[in-house]
């Protein structure tokens, strides 16, 4: 029954282009006595592409046509077809992801690389990926600790903190290597955060004058300090608040910590006699005081399992999820990208008004939003691919509604949610939108059925993922075995977003 | 001490209780006793168990003993809508000890069944007791389950059976009388010490004895805490068709 899903990772950075190709070992791990347990039992990365340069038209627009060309050049030499490709993720990240045409060169790009694979964007899931790339969500399972993983990249550094395997906080600074650069020996570009930063220290640097090293080691110093702020190692201060991209507040107490990005493969080289410029940036000293500082004398340092690598193998490996192996569908509605997730809580499950209230209310919420801000992964209005209806108007938006549903339901129960479920629905099904139905706990194949009962079609059924109001989610083709890869995208943090 | 103050040493399922003194990461290994009911982190007296843990392991032992001794009460085919019917066995101690006769059916059931039970029916579920009567409990959440899934396949059920003293076997004496295509069966399972209500489904394309073991297909493990019931009824539902599609069953049916 093995059988392997081919993934590949695409990751457009501030500084660096990455291509990555991955197989997804699935298997049935019930043994034939029981019902099907269809699950993830290997992944192995098995081409990865040069680092390249990402190709830039000017200081705020991207390239497409070059950017093309090279992830293009990256499937010839891998010998994949864009057609092979069964699951993955382009991800555009750092600074690149707020070039005036980032989001079009991303949707581009993930027609142009597979039928299902995503676009994604925004710097706490870029977070997420990357620790994940690293290793950082395996490691606090297996030893049941708080873990940290910063992706210390050329124009920002993500954090994520993981315990016990779930995922508890993810950020973004704008920290990184790029940030000051440097030819001729002096100053040639300083972001302006950057300068806002020295500035808050104390350092005065400018544009054109010589690059003085200790007072760039100084720098540095600050830029790392705001990186044990990001940790929990220190307090924070107000720099630590004007660094972040959106707002976030610190994590607890963390027990190990890794660190990723390109930066990552400048650790542990003593600056020496060389050239402490040898990019033309202050990479280097920002590694050297990371060596020196308190990120890793206070909390076990952990090796990632990739550096520069990490963002792109974690889109192209470790975004994907299976649903749960007992699922009902329609599978003519699949794929499905970029749903809007609509949560609904323990107590609304069980009330069919409080139900189609909650979709009703979370619907018109999003309705707003699907002209579509920056920072959302979803396509434009009506370009959805899968739902297969150009006649879509625009104030439907596809959504998954997302509950955590009963342990051991009773057959009434099942009828009930399928039912408010439907109902719910209408208004989102008259407009040829399927009902998409994204439970926690195992029932997912009796509601389906439920639903099938009264609808026929145009209905997803899964269950064993967990998503929340905010949230983006992917439901692929069906694997063969049934099953339905799954990518759930987090894009907001909020301490108490979560209802109980 | 009065009845009302005896603690109650299974009210906390095993998962959740957690003994070890001063463990050096409690909160993972509380995360780790999640994934199973095995009896890990109970500590210990000198080489024995505490009290707590020894109580606690008597009283599943109690409650798998329990599914076992009891008998199905008089009257639970009638109040559920089944066809009654018993096999060969008189009696709990003669079906402990003669399993073949726990595979047969007796005179009387069998002209009841073969008077009232639909003939040639696509799919004919049976109900039976097996080594725990308390998997019974599942029953009101699997078979509806069921039903609305095969419904969906436009497959009805007739009246259902049930067998009391039943052993697995009797499938492959109950499908030849009624010229069966699948039978179903849904069973109480031989208790262990984790729950004393698991049930299993077994089904077979057109059974009879001279069928090999391996001609069956079963789904076992069905419980609150194992496969919820309704999921599973919604599953076997979907494995029956396939079953009726394909007219195979057991290890010949690719899964």
């Amino acid at each position: 029954m093995r059988e392997t899903l081919l993934s590949v990772g695409i990751d457009v950075g501030t500084t660096t282009s990455h291509v990555v190709f991955s197989r997804i070992a699935i298997d049935d791990l019930s043994g034939g006595f029981t019902v099907p347990r269809i699950e993830i039992v290997g992944k192995e990365v098995f081409y990865y592409g040069k680092v390249h340069f990402t190709p830039l038209l000017s200081p705020t627009r991207i390239d497409a046509g070059a950017l093309r060309e090279l992830v293009a050049t990256e499937y010839e030499r891998a010998g994949i077809r864009p057609e092979d490709v069964d699951t993955g993720a382009v991800i555009i990240t750092g600074e690149t992801a707020r070039k005036d045409n980032a989001d079009e060169v991303l949707h581009a790009m993930a027609s142009f690389a597979g039928d299902f694979v995503v676009a994604t964007a925004g710097p706490a899931l870029e977070s997420v990926i990357a620790a994940r790339g690293a290793g950082i969500d395996e490691l606090s399972k297996q030893r049941g600790i708080r873990a940290a993983n910063i992706d210390v990249g050329g124009g920002t550094s993500n954090i994520a903190v993981f315990a016990g395997g779930e995922l508890e906080s993810a950020s973004c600074l704008d920290i990184g290597g790029r940030l000051l650069r440097v030819s001729d020996r002096s100053v040639a570009y300083i972001a302006e955060k950057l300068a806002l930063l020295a500035a808050a220290e104390g350092i005065d640097v400018r544009v054109g004058e010589r690059a003085d090293l200790p007072k760039l080691k100084r720098l540095a110093d600050a830029m790392v300090r705001v990186l044990e702020m990001s940790v929990g190692l220190v307090p924070a201060t107000d720099s630590y608040f004007a660094m972040l991209t959106e707002p976030a507040t610190p994590p607890g107490a963390i027990q190990a910590l890794s660190i990723s990005g390109g930066v990552a493969d400048l650790l542990g080289q003593p600056l020496g006699g060389q050239d402490p410029f040898p990019f033309g940036d202050v990479g280097l000293l920002l590694a050297e005081a990371i060596d020196r500082s308190q990120l890793f004398s206070q909390v076990e340092r952990i090796s990632p399992k990739q550096t520069i690598r990490a963002t792109v193998v974690g889109a192209g490996m470790h975004l994907t999820e299976l649903s749960g192996s007992t699922i009902e569908y329609d599978p003519t509605v699949l794929p499905l990208k970029n749903l809007s997730v609509v949560r609904i809580s323990e107590a609304e499950q069980a009330d069919d008004e409080a139900l189609i209230a909650a979709v009703q209310t979370k619907l018109a919420l999003y309705a707003p939003n699907v002209a579509g801000s920056s920072n959302t992964p979803g396509p434009r209005p009506g370009s959805s691919p899968g739902t297969g209806s150009a006649s879509m108007p625009v104030n439907s938006q596809p959504v998954a509604i997302s509950f955590p549903g009963y342990s051991n339901p009773t057959f009434e129960q099942v009828q009930q949610l399928a039912g408010a479920l439907i109902a719910a629905t209408e208004q989102l099904r008259a407009d040829g939108n399927p009902l998409v139905a994204v439970v926690e706990e195992d029932m997912a194949k009796a509601l389906g059925q439920a639903i099938r009962a009264s609808l026929r079609e145009g209905f997803v059924s899964i269950d064993g993922v967990h998503a929340k109001d905010g949230d983006y989610i992917d439901i692929g083709k069906p694997t063969a075995a049934g099953v339905l890869p799954v990518a759930v995208k987090t894009l907001v943090f909020e301490k108490n977003g979560e209802e109980s | 001490m009065s009845l009302e103050q005896v603690p109650d040493v299974t009210a906390v399922s095993t998962k959740d209780e957690f003994h070890v003194p001063n463990a050096h990461n409690e909160p993972g290994y509380r995360a780790m006793k999640q994934y199973t009911v095995a009896r890990i982190g109970v500590w210990r007296a000198g080489p024995r168990y505490n009290t707590w843990s020894q109580l606690h392991f008597r009283a599943d032992h109690a409650t798998a003993q329990d599914a076992v001794f009891t008998d199905v009460p008089d009257g639970y085919a009638e109040e559920n809508g089944f066809m009654p019917g018993q096999s060969q066995c008189a009696n709990k101690e003669v079906y402990l000890t003669r399993p073949d006769l726990g595979r047969k059916l007796d005179e009387e059931s069998k002209a009841r069944f073969d008077a009232t039970l639909t003939k040639s029916a696509p799919v004919t579920v049976v109900v039976g007791d097996g080594l725990s009567t308390s998997a019974l409990v599942n029953i009101p959440k699997i078979l509806p389950a069921l039903k609305l899934g095969l419904a969906g396949y436009g497959i009805e059920l007739g009246p259902i059976p049930f067998v009391k003293y039943c052993r697995v076997g009797i499938m492959d004496d109950l499908g030849p009388l009624i010229d069966a295509n699948v039978v179903c069966l849904l069973v109480g399972e031989r208790p262990g010490l984790a729950t004393g209500e698991s049930m299993s489904a077994y089904m077979a394309y057109r059974p009879n004895r001279e069928r090999p073991e391996s001609w069956r297909t079963v789904v076992s493990n069905i419980h609150a805490g194992g496969t919820p019931p309704v999921e599973a009824g919604a599953h076997v539902a979907s494995l029956l068709k396939r079953m009726l599609d394909e007219q195979l069953s057991g290890v010949e049916l690719s899964l």
